[in-house]
């Protein structure tokens, strides 16, 4: 309890922020749904053979997961990138189903002997549709309103996955490093903003079925502000006032990747830019967006580029996969892959030590065919340098997989839901939680070593930043960095405050 | 003056409702069209004012060919009222009344002085009645506003689609009465469909018995009633035949 109170006290800024981006991606995706929907509802009525087909879209909308939507929408132009613009776009595109369904629906069920009065009273079709249809028709498209922006407040928290902000980012980020509090002062502030717009809206609804006359001057006057309040926020977002010298840093969904971001970041700072942070991105929304143009920076680990991105099977020897790696991007790519930073934060399989030493379990050799209950992070499950190859390296030892977040395994394993989990070897919590890292005595697993990888244009745009990040070249070591891992992740000091005094130490600030 | 010549409706898909209706109401009648469901009365209805266009023939009203005119200022310009009056139900009784001069472009003061006359034609007080919502009327004095609202622009013909059908038996036979001496006074052209010979017999000054989308029978309604001309007619009389006929030579006199 006292965490999650300290939690507020010392962040209340942020989560003020994030609670605007939130209401602000949230407005504009629903502003968006609201024009478009009720009209093509209108239309619907109108174009009664349209109906299926468009209702089918709007379905269909409906039923592509919101990773998955998102994932699409990024490599759309115009649309797409990272940031704000396919987040609301997803979250408009969500909102469409319940708002065309309802406005068709609820001019549908408009008591038809009034519209046939109404039109024997020589009421044009415009008439009868503002008169009759739209007003009848009210409670039941604030209705579909209603359910609309629920949802668009539960599912905008997904596009923190691809740097769009909002409170996402609290719980992602409070997920991947075991942040309880963190990932509570994500949730309140979404649970409070749809159960705020769920009452507003039903009260809303009741006062129009109430069947008094409502106001529509007022309602009219009150949606356009509205409206324009989201679409300056809109705007506001997705025009790049800073102009062309802003560089964009990325990381991806964990700790450490976020403490060498942050690093990134503030050199970046020190030499003059202004540096917008893309921090806790999914998985390989970072390597896409530096591909796309759409991010400058983001540190990136030598074992990943060669399989992920180039394809190619797994290699054992840093230099030798570094090399590789670092002239396959430049050629590829045109990206520069700086000197590695030192340490190898290679996977590896980890136990309770515990347990370890009751089975005198000490290499992965060890394991073979003990049926364990194993839990991977969502990469390691299907990579061929993960799981699968390993199972053919050194033979089944799992009974059951459960795949899911980095940061959760360890919770599950500390909890003794699990017997084994995959780790990153430079983890701060295989210190904190006492754990064991079993051997790869086949050498298996290819090296994982961070190094900075950069767009075409970063050091052209800001000079001086590339000296800088090659300075810190070598200076992190395994045993450094998951001495900062765990400053973050277990005492839970802000990220940007670890790799400021770490920058510090090393006279780079 | 309505005048029908020669006037078929066949709906797509191939059913006739109308076969070569030819009739005239003259100024000021009030005429009761009857007949049971499928007859043709309602189309005959919606001929009048362009709900509904023919298929063949030339339907006139005071010597204009409707197909000529815009649906939207005949239908301003001729009253009407349905079954379950279709009332708006967000909208006060003196906005419902004051509709068609609303949307013909009359000012607030106009729709409100237009509103008051009507309800107080209707026998209703207009400080009591005018801001209420029709969910708050009885279903006789929603009919009368539904009435007072076909009349509101004062239009020459009134046309009323079975008026009177969602009223129980007692409400439906005072309102009826009422009804025929407001309406009586005002010298309109009135053309009422009904299914009930009983409200034909008492309203109308003329009946026009329909069947299949043709005239079976017509005349005042002693002719209609008292010498049924076929078989059609007695047996749209059916056991209630010596009733009407009583009735209809009470109401003659």
């Amino acid at each position: 309890m006292n965490t999650f109170v300290s939690y507020f006290t010392g962040n209340q800024g942020e989560i003020l922020k994030l609670t605007l981006e939130h209401c602000g991606m949230v407005g504009a995706a629903m502003t968006l749904g609201i024009l478009v929907g009720v009209p093509l509802g209108i239309l619907l009525t109108r174009k009664k053979h349209l109906a299926p087909l468009i209702l089918g879209v709007t379905t269909t909308l409906q039923t592509i997961p919101s990773v998955a939507l998102l994932a699409i929408l990024m490599l759309l132009p115009l649309i797409g990138g990272i940031g704000v613009k396919p987040a609301i776009t997803a979250l408009f595109l969500y909102s469409l189903l319940a708002i065309v369904e309802n406005t068709y629906a609820g001019i549908e069920q408009v008591h038809r002997p009034t519209v046939e009065a109404g039109r024997g009273m020589g009421m044009t079709d415009t008439q009868i549709l503002t008169f009759i249809e739209i007003p009848q028709a009210l409670p039941i498209i604030v209705a579909g309103v209603r359910i609309s922006a629920v949802v668009c407040v539960a599912t905008a928290t997904i596009a923190s996955y691809i740097g769009a902000g909002g409170l996402g980012d609290l719980i992602f980020r409070g997920v991947g490093r075991a942040n309880n509090a963190m990932v509570a002062w994500g949730a309140i502030p979404a649970i409070g903003m749809s159960l705020t717009v769920h009452t507003a809206l039903t009260l809303f609804e009741r006062r129009l079925q109430s069947r008094t006359a409502p106001n529509f001057k007022k309602i009219a006057i009150l949606c356009g502000i509205g409206a324009a309040l989201a679409i300056s926020l809109f705007l506001f977002w997705t025009l790049d006032l800073t102009g062309g010298k802003k560089v964009i840093v990325g990381s991806k969904p964990f700790t450490e990747s976020e403490l060498l971001g942050e690093m990134v970041a503030q050199l970046a700072e020190a030499s003059g830019a202004t540096v917008e942070r893309k921090f806790y991105m999914g998985g390989n929304v970072c390597f896409d967006s530096v591909k796309s143009g759409a991010m400058d920076a983001y540190v990136e680990y030598t074992g990943t580029g060669l399989v992920a991105h180039l394809k190619q099977p797994a290699l054992t020897g840093s230099a030798r996969v570094y090399d590789k790696v670092k002239r396959a991007y430049k050629k590829r790519w045109d990206l520069n892959l700086l000197t590695p930073l030192g340490f190898n934060n290679t996977y590896a399989i980890a136990m309770q030590r515990g347990e370890a030493e009751k089975h005198k379990l000490s290499s992965i050799s060890n394991l073979k065919g003990r049926g364990l209950r194993c839990g991977f992070d969502l990469e390691f499950a299907d990579r061929p340098d993960g799981y699968p190859g390993l199972v053919k390296k050194y033979g089944e030892f799992c009974k059951d997989v459960k795949q899911m977040n980095p940061g959760l395994l360890y919770q599950a394993l500390a909890n003794g839901e699990l017997d084994t989990i995959s780790a990153y070897a430079t983890d701060g919590r295989i210190q904190t939680l006492d754990l064991v890292v079993m051997k790869d005595d086949l050498e298996f697993f290819p090296p994982y070593d961070a190094a900075v990888l950069t767009g075409p244009d970063l050091f052209a745009k800001v000079p001086g930043l590339q000296e800088k990040l090659e300075a810190l070249a070598g200076e992190i070591t395994d045993r450094e960095m998951t001495r900062l891992n765990a400053e973050v992740d277990s005492k839970k000091r802000p990220a940007a405050e670890v790799a400021r005094e770490f920058l510090t130490s090393l006279d780079l600030l | 003056m309505i005048r029908f010549e020669k006037v078929a409706v066949r709906f797509p898909g191939g059913v006739t409702a109308l076969h070569e209706l030819t009739l005239e109401i003259p100024k000021g009648q009030f005429v009761a069209l009857v007949g049971a469901s499928g007859s043709g009365k309602t189309t005959a209805l919606r001929l009048i004012n362009r709900l509904q266009d023919a298929s063949e023939g030339t339907v006139f009203v005071d010597g204009k060919d409707v197909a000529t005119r815009d649906p939207i200022e005949l239908r301003r310009s001729i009253g009407y009222a349905i079954q379950g009056v279709g009332l708006i139900g967000h909208m006060t009784v003196a906005e419902n009344i004051a509709l068609v001069p609303r949307i013909s472009g009359a000012g607030k003061e106009e729709q409100r002085e237009i509103a008051k006359f009507g309800v107080n034609r209707m026998h209703m007080t207009a400080e009591k009645f005018l801001d209420r919502y029709p969910h708050e009327l009885s279903g006789g004095q929603r009919q009368r506003v539904g009435i007072a609202r076909a009349m509101a622009a004062d239009p020459n013909i009134v046309l009323l689609d079975e008026p009177f059908g969602a009223l129980d038996n007692i409400v439906r036979e005072d309102i009826q009465d009422e009804f025929k001496e407001i309406l009586g006074g005002l010298h309109k052209t009135i053309v009422l469909v009904t299914h009930d010979m009983h409200e034909a017999i008492h309203m109308g000054d003329r009946i026009i018995v329909m069947n299949a989308g043709r005239v079976v029978a017509e005349g005042t309604p002693e002719d209609v009633v008292l010498r049924p001309k076929n078989d059609f007619v007695k047996k749209l009389l059916g056991r209630r035949r010596n009733e009407l006929q009583r009735f209809a030579k009470e109401s003659g006199e």
